[in-house]
């Protein structure tokens, strides 16, 4: 099933400029993965060592961030647009 | 006081501290300069101030501005009778405060210790926080060691070193012993030891500082927000209603060209209830704001300007945890966004300060113009 992924304008250097990707996942943590295969670098940017989505980065499947779901568990389907999104945070 | 006159050279200088390589009539020249003290308010940004004021007046600066009720009691002319004292009354006034020429020192207390922004002003041009940015020639930023980064933590004991080095550096620069590059970072990584020099760009003629003296490189973002007070009010407003908690925000570009805030709520205490791991800090030292509604602003086609937080009881300064979240692995997220800081003290806004990424340095550097929030 074909999944849009909307790619962040700080890692459209791992996809050659573009904004959206298309790749095939029946849940969140596979279509990351296939965009993986498909634009080497872009796991690591998103997901630390041990599988968890990094801190400074949101995952949203549709309006919800993936955290708050099933996290990269989180079904998806051709309806789902999955986002990539750098977070806006800080402290003293 | 003639400078000329050796007995009244003596006088005035002759008990004081000599700086190495200027001769006292040279020396003698900082009589025409007013150096304005502020602070943040806090204990230990006062105790550094105090200690810059007594080298200032050590080192024969004339004219000494105390331009922040925190600094009421203490007096320069306790050190040198000859010292004229300007009144905080008059911190508003660029005529008052500063007949020129004027130099500026701001302290804050960060967290973990003191930073000291220092700023600079030029012959010309009177002085007031708001309005002086196309005046200042220079910005020095003393960091204190960063215990997350595994430095020594510095605390308020520092804060006596942290007065003294800012007032040798001005008093250096006013002297015309080294032209200051725009930006000098000085990195503290223990109270002991001597701090570590990063220069933005070596400044061998002084051309730099030249340049920002013509007004060529300040962006200005802060200025023009403090020229558009329906979204500087909407943010003070934000700041106080949040607090005890940190507030959030930012300021896009609408199309007629003008800058909107758009205060957010902060997220954080959201994420801290599912994940306190990876989210240890809850809103009260911490924000997260809903980046989703610069998205929609953007795709609207009202572009990001700044990012606006505020700390709580702390200082106006870019933490080390603000740097790795807009710069997750030294790479800016928004390059050309501002991120504003405020300062709110027992749920008052006492002062702000703008910061950019600065690509040449890896860094983000304070805009001119920053410092105690006047009325």
């Amino acid at each position: 099933m074909s999944i849009r992924i909307k790619i962040p304008t700080p890692l459209r250097k791992f996809t050659a400029n573009k904004d959206v990707v298309e790749v095939e996942g029946s849940n969140v943590g596979e279509a990351l993965k296939a965009l993986e295969a498909a634009h080497p670098g872009m796991w690591a940017k998103i997901c630390d060592d041990n599988g968890k989505v990094r801190r400074f980065i949101n995952v949203y499947a549709g309006d919800d961030d993936i955290r708050f779901l099933e996290g990269l568990a989180t079904p998806v389907d051709a309806k789902t647009e999955i986002s990539i999104i750098p977070a806006i945070a800080g402290g003293c | 006081m003639t400078t000329r006159d050796p007995i009244a050279l003596l006088q005035r200088f002759g008990r004081q501290l000599l700086v190495e390589g200027v001769s006292a009539e040279r020396q003698a020249g900082l009589a025409r300069w007013c150096v304005a003290l502020a602070t943040d308010g806090s204990d230990s940004a006062r105790l550094a101030a105090e200690v810059a004021m007594q080298y200032c007046v050590g080192a024969g600066v004339g004219r000494v501005c105390l331009a922040d009720a925190a600094l009421d009691g203490l007096d320069p002319r306790g050190l040198d009778a000859s010292v004229e004292l300007v009144g905080a009354e008059a911190a508003t006034s660029a005529a008052a405060v500063a007949r020129p020429p004027a130099a500026h020192l701001y302290f804050a207390t960060r967290r973990y210790g003191a930073s000291v922004d220092l700023l600079l002003v030029d012959d010309d041009a009177g002085w007031d926080v708001g309005a002086s940015h196309d005046a200042v020639v220079a910005t020095v930023v003393v960091e204190l060691g960063d215990p997350e980064e595994g430095d020594a933590e510095a605390g308020p004991e520092d804060a006596p070193s942290v007065g003294t080095l800012a007032a040798r550096l001005l008093v250096s620069h006013l002297l015309g012993l080294e032209p200051l590059p725009a930006v000098l970072h000085l990195r503290w990584p223990d109270g002991d030891a001597d701090p570590e020099v990063h220069e933005r760009a070596p400044s061998e003629s002084g051309a730099e500082v030249a340049d920002l003296a013509e007004g060529s490189a300040p962006p200005g973002l802060l200025a023009e927000l403090r020229r558009t007070p329906a979204a500087l009010d909407a943010i003070l407003d934000h700041a106080r209603k949040e607090y005890p908690n940190e507030a959030c925000g930012f300021v896009v570009r609408d199309s007629d060209g003008s800058l909107r805030a758009v205060p957010t709520r902060n997220l954080q205490d959201r994420y801290h209830a599912i994940d306190p791991e990876s989210y240890p800090r809850t809103s009260r030292t911490a924000f997260k704001l809903d980046e989703r509604v610069i998205l929609r602003e953007d795709e609207a086609g009202h572009p990001l300007q700044v990012i606006f937080h505020t700390h709580c009881e702390a200082g106006a300064y870019f933490s080390a945890e603000d740097a790795r979240a807009a710069a997750p692995g030294g790479e800016p997220i928004f390059p050309d966004a501002g991120h504003l800081v405020l300062s709110v003290m027992g749920g008052e806004v006492r002062a702000l300060a703008l910061f950019r990424f600065d690509a040449a340095s890896g860094r983000f550097v304070p805009e001119l113009g920053g410092g105690p929030l006047q009325a």
